[in-house]
């Protein structure tokens, strides 16, 4: 007796594995070209992907500050297709974000993690450790204090020495305007009349259009 | 995420250690800049640079509520739950008043009553000045001997419900606690 065959008597919507699979097969094509192309390799099936411990050291130091408030005031141009120029892009996942929190909010977030490599756990310090970083922290402490009285002395010399700079700057502006002033008048006013004596007796003497008037 | 607890952190009172501080103050830390900025991969050795640079002490403040940096890393602390022994480390050390309130305090939302009241009192020695931001955004004088006695006797604190504390005189005649010894009375022995 041939074995019955199996009627599909459901109203149930049926997967189209052929065209799921052909579809795989494509995007498995597109990866391995990637891959040769230098892109990043996929880590083979199944295997175990050791991640780096989270800690202070390991996320990027950032100078939120800095990063967040040096772009307040300027203008972008932003691409609409693209997003490019709106909001704060992420450079290791090249996500975009509208605003500073959810920027943070992704920084420290696990897709991020996960394109640095990194666990979301946090390492669990010792006694020793914590107390080594307390015996750290005071001798760094103390030790700005120390310097600090030397460096305070030092900043002022060199509060004094720009002081200085200024000024002396400021002079010879000014002096390099009344130059220019007196050089104006000079072309305007005929020559004939000044004896050379007497233009040297009034402090013109030096001046660089005397050789124009000797000629 | 940033705001899970450490996996290998004991429950408190059958909750997650966070749940001590309350939802609503919970949400304002985890807004906050500091939060964000600082406290995001801290362990118990680099949460002691960020607990050395503490100004001051407070619940929340302003009329947006926002969270201080000392209700910051109480959370830190329950989140990675340090050892018991980096929490004495915190309270005995004499250098740094912040980092012995926050580790009184700490001590006081998660330790055992007899505990609480074993490693706070000889805390009621300490008469150094510490700063207290108000719920206003302000600030005001305090002493370290003042927090610990407003632990030991008060049932809200920082804006956070402190955990009941069993009454001294039970724990004495229990046997936990030796009767409590003042200094005058040690000065005349």
């Amino acid at each position: 007796m041939a074995p019955q065959q199996a009627i599909d008597n459901t109203q149930r919507r049926k997967w189209d594995k052929e065209e799921y699979a052909a579809k795989a097969k494509e995007r498995e094509r597109l990866e391995d070209e990637k891959e040769k192309n230098g892109g990043k390799i996929r880590p083979p099936a199944g295997a175990i992907v050791e991640r780096k411990v989270l800690s202070v050291d390991s996320v990027i130091q950032r100078d939120y500050k800095k990063e967040l408030e040096s772009r307040v005031g300027t203008k972008t141009i932003v691409n609409l297709d693209t997003g490019e120029g709106l909001g704060f892009k992420c450079e290791q996942t090249g996500v975009i974000l509208r605003d500073s929190i959810a920027y943070l909010d992704h920084i420290n977030g696990k897709k991020q993690a996960k394109a640095m490599g990194m666990s979301m756990r946090v390492e669990r310090s010792t006694v020793e450790q914590v107390r080594a970083r307390m015996e750290m922290i005071k001798n760094k402490k103390a030790e700005e204090k120390k310097n600090g009285v030397v460096d305070f002395n030092k900043r002022v010399r060199m509060a004094e020495e720009d002081e200085e700079e200024i000024r002396a700057r400021r002079a010879e502006k000014k002096k390099a305007k009344k130059e220019a002033e007196k050089k104006a008048k000079m072309a305007d006013a005929p020559d004939e009349g000044i004896d050379p004596e007497m233009a040297a007796m009034m402090g013109f003497g030096g001046f660089g259009t005397t050789s124009q008037k000797k000629s | 995420m940033a705001s899970s607890t450490d996996p290998l952190a004991r429950s408190i009172n059958g909750l997650n250690p966070q749940a001590i501080i309350e939802k609503i103050t919970r949400t304002k830390i985890y807004e906050s800049p500091f939060w964000k900025e600082r406290c995001f991969g801290v362990s118990a050795a680099t949460l002691v640079d960020l607990a050395m640079n503490l100004r001051a002490f407070g619940g929340v403040y302003g009329s947006s509520s926002k969270a201080t940096d000392f209700l910051c890393l109480t959370l830190k602390m329950l989140q990675i739950q340090p050892d018991k022994e980096v929490i004495l480390e915190f309270i005995k050390n004499e250098d740094c008043k912040y980092v012995r309130i926050l580790g009184a305090f700490y001590l006081r939302l998660v330790g055992k009553s007899f505990e609480v009241y074993q490693l706070l009192e000889p805390l009621l020695l300490d008469y150094r000045k510490i700063r207290h931001q108000t719920s206003q955004g302000n600030f005001e004088l305090m002493h370290v001997d003042e927090f610990v006695s407003a632990l030991l006797t008060r049932d809200n604190f920082c804006d956070i419900s402190l955990p009941r504390l069993t009454h001294r005189q039970l724990l004495e005649t229990s046997g936990q606690l030796e009767p409590r010894c003042g200094v005058a009375v040690k000065l005349r022995e």
